[in-house]
């Protein structure tokens, strides 16, 4: 799949239309995804998602390939939540129920009702935690890049990635351990 | 619930629903970079100028450099050669004035030269002249001894004194003059003595110039006129002992002693040396 992107990174360079159509459809997917909980809401993400793939075909000429595509789309689409947040937008408050609808047409990941709430309890907790710490939980776990691509989709070095998920997972079970909380 | 449960869960998180359009709308805003598929060969050719912009710059300005520096470079040895050839000329300059300045000193070393020479030509021909005199010193001298030994074997017995009236006339004048003198010399001692308080007489003519009437008149006292001058045989000797001789008339034969009074010296009379004194005695009959 990295090679596959990577190709078709490279095909869009020189100018292959096709290679970026296909590209736009292998990577769209997560960028959305990670704009869409990092912002709360559908088409503030699909806004950013546009503008991300907007500053991507402006710079791709400048796309190195020190890192891999995907961190560096990560990176692009982080600035954009960033200036987004910057204009003072404010975030949407997720809910349980949204949780509920966007897996509604896959099969649940939790085989129990009991593990589901707790899930939702914690995603819940992770919109609380600070900024830093909640996009670094979404990027290392909900997006599933690696301690390096976090830290290059960042900007930041592997020691604050660690440190940074150190405080969020200390801040989440302690949340999850107060009384209200616990499932 | 613990660290692992937590991220077992994360890891967990449901993939979000996209929304339907969202693919196509983002395949239609594609928009690749001209450069990659219309404008190729200008935008490569930009592209390799402007990557070569800064190596071409530095280029420019290192061959200007080295033009600069050949430029400098043949400036400098124009210099040079320049220096060089004054230089050059003026060591000849210096070595024409060290020239000019040692034929200076040669030439005042000859003028010199012929200036000593003359002047050793005059001393030869002034020795010379000193010699022919010196010869005819002696041939004189000769001549005057044989004169005198002509005058000594011609010479006839002078009248006697009392025989010859006019010389006996002139005698008497002459020992009354010296007498005069003599007590005047005495007399202007002593006044000497008595204004500086001394008692002892003048250590010198010059002390009694003034008592003397003056370097004028002082010098009609220093002698005998026409005869030879007085002898001063004590000067400073104290006036307490009046036997001490002060000044002798060697012609006439008179003394004047330290208390100012004349003697005539004689078969009866004389001066002897006592005790480093000139003392006058009267010989015993």
């Amino acid at each position: 799949m990295t090679e596959s992107i990577e190709e078709l990174c490279r095909g869009a360079r020189a100018g292959d239309f096709s290679a970026a159509s296909e590209l736009v459809a292998a990577t769209y997917q997560p960028i959305y995804a990670y704009l869409r909980r990092l912002c709360g809401h559908d088409e503030t993400a699909a806004d950013l998602t546009q503008q991300t793939f907007a500053s991507v075909w402006r710079s791709l000429q400048n796309f190195d390939g020190r890192a891999s595509f995907m961190t560096w789309l990560h990176r692009i689409a982080h600035n954009v939540y960033v200036d987004w947040r910057r204009k003072g937008n404010r975030l949407d408050a997720q809910s349980d129920d949204w949780w509920e609808t966007c897996a509604v047409d896959q099969p649940s990941p939790f085989d129990r009702t009991a593990e589901r709430d707790a899930a939702h309890l914690l995603y819940a907790a992770v919109e609380q935690l600070e900024e830093a710490q909640r996009v670094t939980v979404h990027l290392h776990y909900y997006q599933g890049l690696t301690l390096q691509e976090t830290a290059d989709a960042l900007n930041i070095a592997t020691s604050t990635v660690k440190y940074r998920l150190r405080n969020a997972l200390d801040s989440l079970k302690a949340r999850m351990a107060e009384p209200k909380l616990r499932v | 619930m613990n660290e692992q449960t937590i991220e077992k869960l994360l890891q967990k998180a449901p993939p979000v629903r996209t929304p339907a359009g969202l693919r196509k709308d983002l395949q239609a805003n594609i928009e690749l970079p001209r450069c990659a598929t219309t404008h190729h060969g200008p935008r490569i050719t930009n592209h390799v100028f402007r990557r070569w912009l800064p190596t071409l710059g530095f280029a420019l300005w290192f061959l200007g450099c080295v033009v600069v520096f050949g430029l400098q470079a043949s400036r400098i040895a124009e210099l040079k050669r320049a220096n060089e050839s004054r230089q050059s000329s003026l060591a000849s300059v210096e070595q024409n004035q060290a020239v000019q300045d040692r034929a200076q000193w040669l030439a005042k070393e000859l003028e010199q030269l012929r200036k000593d020479a003359a002047d050793v030509q005059r001393l030869r021909a002034e020795a010379e002249l000193l010699r022919a005199q010196a010869q005819e010193v002696a041939t004189l001298r000769e001549q005057n001894q044989q004169l005198r030994a002509e005058l000594k074997s011609q010479a006839t017995p002078p009248p006697k004194p009392e025989e010859d009236f006019i010389y006996e006339t002139a005698n008497r004048r002459a020992r009354t003059k010296c007498i005069n003198n003599l007590k005047q010399v005495g007399l202007a001692a002593r006044l000497w003595a008595h204004e500086t308080k001394t008692d002892a007489m003048p250590n010198r003519w010059s002390d009694m110039i003034d008592h003397l009437g003056g370097p004028e008149r002082a010098l009609k006292y220093v002698g005998c006129p026409g005869v030879a001058p007085y002898e001063i045989l004590s000067f400073g000797a104290p006036e307490t002992d009046p036997t001490v001789v002060f000044v002798r008339c060697v012609a006439h034969n008179i003394v004047g002693l330290v208390d100012g009074s004349v003697q005539q010296l004689g078969d009866k009379a004389s001066v002897i040396q006592k005790d480093g004194k000139w003392v006058f005695t009267r010989v015993a009959e």
